[in-house]
């Protein structure tokens, strides 16, 4: 656990259907009813497939918004495949990630390419020119949301990167919890069970009342609270 | 849904002492409030749409008319003239948007206002949601008004506060320049008491000053060069600018923005503080000359870093050249070709940066460099597929599926000019129709011109509902009036999406079409797809100017109010006794629901929002409702 005196880092990628700027906002808040100073950049689209990411730092005194390559403590990662850049430069050497395991978000595929992929029906269909014949070999098969064979050439190195790689499934969590919008809280109540934050889980629970209605906030805080107990019943068994 | 989230219900907190957390738009949306101004106007653009979405929730405990305009000209014009008429008044804008109300800008500059008046402007390095990256601080210069820039949300908001009073004593606008990162990022705000304004000024009917034109116009600019002595002593007196000067320091670092904390934070990690001055200039335009020369006295070498155009640099160079006291100081950073011109700033380029000029050293973090670089490769590989996805649902996607099948119908090959929103994903897999983009609403005219040219393919010009009221309709008058041969293909989702679904100007597309005088004009929902694709077609095959109108609503917005009303939109599945495996929902739509399992197509029914556009091409009827 770290002193409350040093600076803390938290990346956060996914996609825009993750809802990870709410995270960003609940986290600022939260930092300030701390007593911290906090810092946030956000990386936003508006379209639900886009990737979105987010850099928050708290501490006593915080001065760029942006976390320096190589420092950052903590990644919360959904859709982990398109953070691995992300991953590569900015984790610091004894950093924590908790990343999304869940299945339907990571691949519209899970076999790996063959060279079927692009199918006598796309060609049919749009009479592409060679050129783009090309792109769409692979394209047509792994496609955005990343291919589950390559997701599963990426934890080993994750493994090798950081001494502590949090698996969460956050679809089934969230699922389990009754809402499936609330992939974001529960991954929070993840990390906030993990044990890795300064931040306190009260002032979270208060900053979700300050800058939610409260009809949406019960469901946030339920959420959260669902992800916590998972984390901490795991780590019992 | 904004990009970011809103934090309305944070910023009206009456609790003054205690700070919140929140956003570059909300502390400037605060800014707004406190400083006690009842007309608000913009258009949507990131990264400036939050900061009147903040606004409107609580607009009507302020007596705030907050409004979006038509596009930015027309809102600028309103701001201004309320202004004039005695009413405090903000106008807020994207990079882009600025050069729509330069105009007004300019020429409402030589008449000036009576109460206060800010103007902000949100630019974009990086282009992360724009397409281009532009220094809106120009313009300042242009219009000879006073130029302001926030290093922070704290600041945004007690600056937003001050140009107000500075407007009101200098009868001008002022424009806040901000950028991206303090939009988009948050942090610790102390929130201020909401002025109540007394002494309000009623305009006058004033020939000599309203009527801006002629010997009338050339009057008003004397008073206009007049008012510059003014501004020059506020920005010298600006209390934003901050010199932190080391004794006997050697390098001086002029900074601006959100770029101050980047060279504070590495200034401190490599233990320099001691040996750098460090000169925060808030003032843009004019420059705070007597801060400046002051800080240049002292120093030998300057390295500059402000984000954008090198407008500082450019300033101090000339400070240099005119002064024999500062003869031999030498000036680093973008004009000298050692930061770039283009791109967002951040903390390890200005360590670097640094880090050369200064020869110090910072201590790398990173270890396992070969695991890093490993990872990186599956970005390389995997990066041309993550992005460019239309939501699921989308009825973009349906209306490019039948764009893409009439065009297959016709022999012809076609150019494809296509415009600034959400259906420019068009552009990429599966469909690929785009094959132009450039400015906002230029859809129609770069499609007339190519039509015009000797290239041989006739164009179509694809435009949504939001971009042709901004301004694609005076295109299609010009094309219609000129009878020449383009079609325009609408794509009315009934909310400006890509910005973050605000309300459009609400008129009927078909009817201005036909006022305009095209003969073929057609409407369609894009979601019944044999009819839509048979009328593209029939609009592919005629000639002259043609508008055919594909008008279905977001799915964004149906998701949005299906959420509010605890409504479920459904979804469809696989019946896979029937499925014949054939993929070609897969292939030909990129829907992200539908997806593959154990080599078998299957829908994730969190994503679908039973658009039903897969049951409609499915040859075996496959697909059917859960």
């Amino acid at each position: 656990m770290k002193t409350n005196k040093k600076t803390q880092e938290l990346i956060i990628t996914g996609l825009r259907i993750h809802g990870i700027t709410k995270i960003s906002q609940v986290i600022s808040q939260a930092a300030v009813n701390d007593g911290f100073a906090v810092k946030t950049s956000e990386f936003v689209k508006q379209q639900l497939m886009l990737n979105e990411v987010c850099h928050i730092r708290w501490g006593k005194s915080v001065d760029s918004p942006l976390i320096s390559k190589g420092e950052c403590g903590i990644f919360l990662c959904f859709n982990p495949i398109s953070a691995t850049d992300i991953i590569a430069d900015y984790l610091s050497p004894e950093g924590v990630i908790l990343v999304d395991t869940s299945k339907p978000y990571l691949g519209i595929l899970d076999d790996p390419v063959s060279d079927q992929a692009i199918r006598p029906a796309t060609n049919k269909t749009f009479n592409l020119p060679d050129k783009l014949l090309k792109l769409l070999k692979p394209r047509s098969a792994t496609r955005c949301l990343g291919l589950h064979s390559v997701v599963g050439q990426i934890f080993p190195l994750l493994n090798r990167l950081s001494n502590t790689v949090i698996r969460v499934d956050a679809f089934e969590l969230a699922q389990k919890s009754g809402n499936i919008k609330m992939v974001n809280f529960v991954m929070l109540g993840a990390l906030l069970a993990s044990g890795v934050l300064t931040i306190k889980t009260e002032s979270v629970i208060s900053s979700i009342n300050m800058t939610t209605s409260s009809a949406e906030a019960d469901d946030f805080i339920k959420a959260l609270e669902f992800g916590m107990t998972q984390i901490k019943n795991r780590r019992k068994l | 849904m904004p990009l970011i989230e809103l934090d309305a219900k944070l910023i009206v907190n009456k609790q003054l002492r205690t700070p919140v957390g929140i956003s570059g738009a909300a502390a400037i949306a605060r800014g707004i409030i406190e400083s006690g101004v009842r007309v608000v106007t913009g258009y949507p653009g990131s990264p400036c749409s939050e900061i009147i979405e903040n606004i409107t929730l609580s607009a009507k405990s302020f007596d705030i008319n907050a409004e979006w305009s038509i596009n930015e000209k027309v809102a600028f014009e309103i701001a201004a003239s309320a202004a004039m008429a005695g009413t405090r008044a903000a106008f807020i804008t994207k990079s882009a948007g600025m050069n729509w109300a330069s105009d007004p800008l300019i020429t409402m500059s030589y008449a000036g206002i009576n109460a206060g008046m800010v103007v902000i402007s949100g630019d974009d390095p990086g282009a992360l949601n724009s397409s281009t990256e532009e220094d809106t601080r120009y313009y300042s210069k242009m219009s000879k008004i006073m130029c302001m820039e926030p290093s922070d949300q704290q600041e945004a908001k007690d600056m937003v506060v001050e140009a107000y009073s500075l407007s009101e004593k200098i009868n001008l606008p002022v424009l806040i320049h901000t950028t991206n990162r303090i939009l988009y990022g948050r942090s610790k705000v102390f929130l201020g008491d909401i002025i109540k304004l007394t002494n309000n000024t009623k305009f006058k009917k004033e020939m000599n000053r309203w009527f801006v034109a002629g010997s009338i116009a050339a009057n008003r600019h004397k008073w206009l060069i007049r008012q510059q002595r003014q501004l020059k002593i506020a920005s010298n007196e600006s209390r934003f600018n901050k010199a932190s000067l080391s004794p006997c320091a050697e390098y001086g670092v002029v900074t601006t923005g959100v770029s101050f904390f980047y060279v504070k934070e590495v200034l401190s990690k490599m233990g320099l503080e001691g040996r750098v001055s460090l000169l925060k200039i808030a003032s843009i335009n004019p420059l705070p000359l007597k801060v400046i020369k002051e800080f240049l006295s002292r120093h030998k070498t300057i390295l500059v870093l402000e984000e954008l155009a090198p407008l500082i640099e450019s300033g101090l160079k000339i400070i240099i050249s005119e002064n024999p006291k500062h003869a031999g100081i030498r000036v680093y950073g973008k004009l000298s070709g050692d930061m770039p011109e283009n791109g967002y700033y951040n903390p390890d380029m200005v360590s670097s940066f640094i880090e050369k000029k200064l020869a110090a050293r910072l201590p790398r973090v990173a270890d396992k460099d070969e695991v890093r670089s490993k990872l990186k490769e599956f970005n390389n590989t995997i990066l041309p597929y993550k992005q460019h996805i239309l939501c699921p649902g989308c009825p973009h996607r349906a209306s490019f599926y039948a764009l893409s099948r009439a065009m297959e119908k016709t022999s012809e090959d076609f150019i494809i000019a296509t415009d600034t929103g959400c259906y420019a994903l068009g552009a990429f897999f599966p469909f690929f129709k785009g094959d132009l983009l450039f400015n906002m609403g230029s859809s129609i005219s770069v499609a007339a011109g190519f039509g015009l040219s000797k290239y041989g393919k006739r164009a179509i010009a694809v435009i949504g509902d939001g971009t042709f009221m901004h301004n694609g309709l005076q295109a299609l008058i010009n094309c219609v009036s000129k009878d020449m041969d383009i079609l325009a293909f609408v794509l009315d989702n009934n909310t400006l999406a890509i910005t973050g679904l605000q309300s459009p100007v609400a008129t009927s597309i078909e009817e201005l079409s036909k006022a305009a005088g095209a003969k073929h004009v057609e409407v369609c929902d894009p979601f019944n797809t044999d009819m839509m694709q048979q009328k593209i077609e029939d609009a592919l095959k005629a000639r002259g100017p043609r508008v055919v109108i594909a008008r279905h609503k977001c799915a964004q917005l149906t998701r949005k109010r299906a959420g509010q009303n605890g409504t479920k939109p459904g979804a469809y599945k696989i019946d896979e006794r029937k499925c014949g495996n054939c993929r070609l929902c897969i292939d030909s739509l990129a829907c992200p629901a539908i997806y593959l399992k154990d080599n078998r197509v299957h829908i994730n029914e969190s994503l679908c929002s039973a658009c039903g556009l897969c049951t409609a091409i499915c040859p075996k009827s496959a697909i059917i409702k859960l």
